[in-house]
């Protein structure tokens, strides 16, 4: 049964490689791992000259890349659903063969071969004699199942919280828990890299943690400690077990329940208040309604809200404290706004096979720039109170509010730039989100290869290239020429209005020209 | 049977007697798979006509195209006087569509969905309004008008789709299976309200797969079979007399095929 499942997975992969764009995503990851595992494996391999430190970094570095698995898949790129668990459910499989299935299944592809490989030179680095070599292996295998269990069982158990209306209340605590994780990787490294006695006290908490515990086993056995390291790599194989049965729990559960949280009629006409009233006349006024509707109403897309704002809402506050830069910190918020800025980036595939309404009533490209306007207009209203808020709450922390107004004005220069960015990648390269009933974090990435991950990663490095000249107000305003740095400030909005207007203008032009080519490629994988 | 064209030849044009849609030609490859091979196509305005044929036949291919979401690899179509290719603004913006597997924008509301796919085409607000409101009513949708989108039954779906497809009063309709997995109730509420369009001199164009309701709704067919037109034109005189269903397999040529392979399907066998 096993090996039905892992071949399905190989056969949807190698067909999701017949598309060319999703070919170059698939390279572009590939290429990745070759260029880092080398790198990875000479750093192991000096490692074996300090048994010390090489145990503290083993234990430092499996937990990161752990915690990199449950982050990055909810944050950014989308768990694999290649297997998605839903399609098996009509098939006489008991949870037991189906968990078991999906779970080797998930092996295959290239980030769980990525990260073998990457932590592969651990066997030589952690290791001194062959004992402990072969506990080394044991833990590497170990570390990878791990990986792999925590972001299934994670991604399935929010999914449910997710869809359902309760977990919108519960949304901010996920978020916490995706954004919190995020932020300790990102500043443990940061710190850590600095300092071995830092890396040291920070191993000798996490060892006690199931991937920790899996890195010490191999230095512990060849310090002679045999039960000790036997002891580890059992803690680590239990808590696969019990990630197994606890992402078995969740997505029986999934399985045989409904979306409950949609089953509620929509307020009716005569009683909306507040935004449900505002109705703004034209195309990109209807359209950027639509989008405020859905943003709220859709649970994939307050799922990207909840991991976007506290992917990029938490990490300020915790740099902020780290770099003691006084007001000047308050600039991190730009970094806030090019990740709330990262959802214009598939703005045509988050619709899916929906999209040909739109298609059937373009009559122009001006048709098409209005739709963009309007997907822009509905981020920017969600996204801008928002970074509002992040940059008054870290001046406010740096001793004066009032320092907010410029990182505010550089924040919403980075969002039109993201925008601008984003309206052409989804001109470019649109990928269908599937919705999944499983799961909610279900990214690009059915058979897709990397193209979610290429789209997300390029759309960031060209949102921070085209950022670069913002940096003249802050520069200005530090060097106490007030009039000069305003007006550098003002620039700044404008560029960024610029950007963003001269995405939405190439975007019009690129989709006019390709209408039924783009909705083949978003209509395409409803059909399986 | 006119395996042709129709008898009087007339001219394409938007008037009462002209063409509503006229193909040439139509070609479409999938690969190493022809959808398409080749089709001439005419329906008069102001007809009822039906797409007929099996599965896989191309019906839904050569709508697409028509229809101006699918580009062609050959051929010229005409609709209502206007050619669909190269650029199909002109004709998106005067006929309607429901296309195939209706994916609607889910989480709208169906007067959302209505009000939305109005205002898409400019239509005044007040008028897409008083529209979507009439609309509802007539398709017995009116207490479900509130409800999203994904919490309607597949009947409901299509006759929503209809009314987003007939908001801005478009001149042709070209429906993709409507009436397929819609309840009796519901599919004579579609029928009704298709008639009364056609009467009016609009035209519709809707695929089947099922002869004997385009028998009876239809005065106007077309039949495919593997990527061509086999026969088109009057009912009458395709079906020349037999059951469409006959007429249909009299002209493919199929046989009688009872499955003599499955000799192990059924509970008698060992």
């Amino acid at each position: 049964m096993v090996g039905i499942f892992v071949r399905l997975k190989l056969r949807l992969l190698a067909n999701g490689l017949q598309d060319t764009a999703r070919l170059v995503g698939f390279a572009v990851g590939a290429g990745l791992t070759v260029a880092v595992t080398p790198v990875a494996t000479i750093g192991w391999l000096r490692l074996r000259e300090q048994p010390e430190l090489a145990a503290d970094v083993g234990v430092v570095v499996f937990t990161a890349v752990a915690l990199a698995w449950i982050i990055l898949p909810l944050g950014l790129f989308g768990t694999d659903d290649t297997l998605d668990p839903a399609r098996f459910a009509a098939l006489p499989l008991r949870p037991r063969t189906l968990i078991t299935g999906l779970y080797v299944g998930a092996f295959v592809g290239l980030a769980p071969l990525a990260t073998t490989a990457v932590l592969a030179g651990s066997v030589f680095g952690l290791s001194a004699g062959p004992g402990s070599t072969v506990i080394a292996l044991f833990a590497l295998a170990l570390e990878v199942a791990l990986c792999v269990a925590v972001s299934r069982a994670l991604a399935s158990a929010l999914s449910g919280m997710l869809r359902s209306r309760r977990g919108r209340d519960l949304a901010v605590l996920v978020g916490v828990l995706i954004g919190g994780s995020g932020q300790l990787v990102m500043l443990g490294t940061a710190y850590m890299s600095g300092s071995v006695d830092l890396m040291h006290s920070a191993a000798s908490v996490l060892r006690w943690a199931p991937p920790g515990m899996a890195a010490r086993a191999a230095p512990d056995a060849a310090a002679g400690h045999y039960l000790v390291a036997i002891a580890g790599l059992a803690g680590a194989a239990l808590a696969v077990t019990l990630l197994l049965w606890w992402w078995g729990r969740s997505l029986t559960g999934a399985m045989v329940t409904t979306d409950a949280s949609t089953s509620r009629a929509a307020r009716p006409t005569g009683r909306r208040v507040g935004l449900h009233r505002w109705q703004p006349g034209g195309r990109a006024g209807a359209v950027a309604v639509r989008e405020l509707r859905y943003n709220w109403r859709e649970p994939r897309r307050r799922s990207a809200w909840v991991a976007a704002v506290l992917f990029g809402g938490i990490g300020p506050f915790l740099l902020l404290r780290q770099d003691g830069a006084g007001t000047g910190g308050v600039y991190v918020v730009c970094l806030t706004a090019g990740i709330v800025g990262l959802q214009a980036a598939n703005q045509l595939g988050i619709d899916g096979p929906a999209t040909w309404i739109h298609v059937a009533t373009w009559r122009d490209p001006r048709d098409i720039r209005a739709d963009f306007a309007g997907r822009n207009l509905a981020l920017a209203m969600i996204g801008a109170p928002i970074l509002l808020l992040i940059a008054v709450a870290l001046a406010s922390i740096a001793g004066s509010a009032g320092s907010a107004l410029g990182p505010f004005a550089l924040a919403c220069a980075v969002l039109g730039i993201a925008f601008g960015v984003g309206n052409v990648a989804s001109a470019l390269a649109p990928f269908p989100v599937p919705e999944s009933t499983t799961n909610v974090f279900s990214g690009g990435n059915t058979g897709q290869g990397c193209l979610a991950g290429v789209v997300v990663i390029g759309s960031l490095a060209c949102t921070g290239l085209l950022s670069l000249p913002l940096v003249v107000g802050p520069v200005l305003a530090r060097l106490d020429r007030p009039v000069l740095a305003v007006s550098a400030f003002l620039g700044g909005i404008g560029y960024g209005l610029v950007v963003a207007w001269l995405g939405r203008y190439l975007a019009g032009a690129m989709v006019y020209g390709r209408q039924p080519e783009l909705l083949g490629l978003l209509t395409r994988r409803e059909a399986g | 049977m006119t395996t042709a064209n129709g008898s009087s030849q007339p001219t394409t044009g938007a008037g009462p007697g002209g063409l509503a849609v006229r193909v040439r030609g139509l070609w479409k490859r999938f690969g190493a798979q022809v959808a398409v091979a080749g089709i001439n196509l005419d329906v008069p305005a102001g007809r009822f006509c039906g797409l007929v044929g099996p599965n896989g036949a191309g019906k839904t291919t050569a709508l697409s195209m028509i229809t101006g979401l699918l580009r062609p690899d050959a051929g010229t179509i005409e609709v209502i006087g206007r050619p669909t290719w190269p650029d199909p603004a002109a004709v998106k913006a005067e006929i309607g569509i429901l296309p195939e597997g209706l994916r609607l924008f889910e989480r709208l509301s169906g007067l959302e969905l209505l009000g939305y796919v109005g205002r898409l085409r400019r239509l005044p607000a007040a008028e897409v309004d008083r529209r979507a409101e009439q609309l509802l009513a007539v398709f017995d949708l009116g207490s479900a008008a509130n409800k999203l989108v994904v919490d309607y039954s597949t009947g409901m779906r299509k006759k929503l789709g209809l009314a987003a497809a007939l908001l801005h009063n478009p001149r042709a309709l070209f429906l993709d299976e409507p009436f397929e997995g819609v309840d009796p109730i519901s599919a004579s509420v579609i029928r009704d309200v298709l008639t009364r369009y056609t009467r009016s001199g609009s035209t519709v164009v809707f695929s089947s797969h099922v002869m004997e309701l385009v028998e009876r709704l239809c005065d106007w067919v077309a039949v495919m079979h593997r990527g061509q037109i086999v026969a088109q034109g009057p009912l009458e005189s395709v079906r020349a007399g037999l059951p469409l269903e006959e007429a249909f397999l009299s002209i493919v040529g199929a046989g009688d095929r009872g499955g003599d392979g499955l000799t192990w399907l059924g509970s008698s066998s060992g």
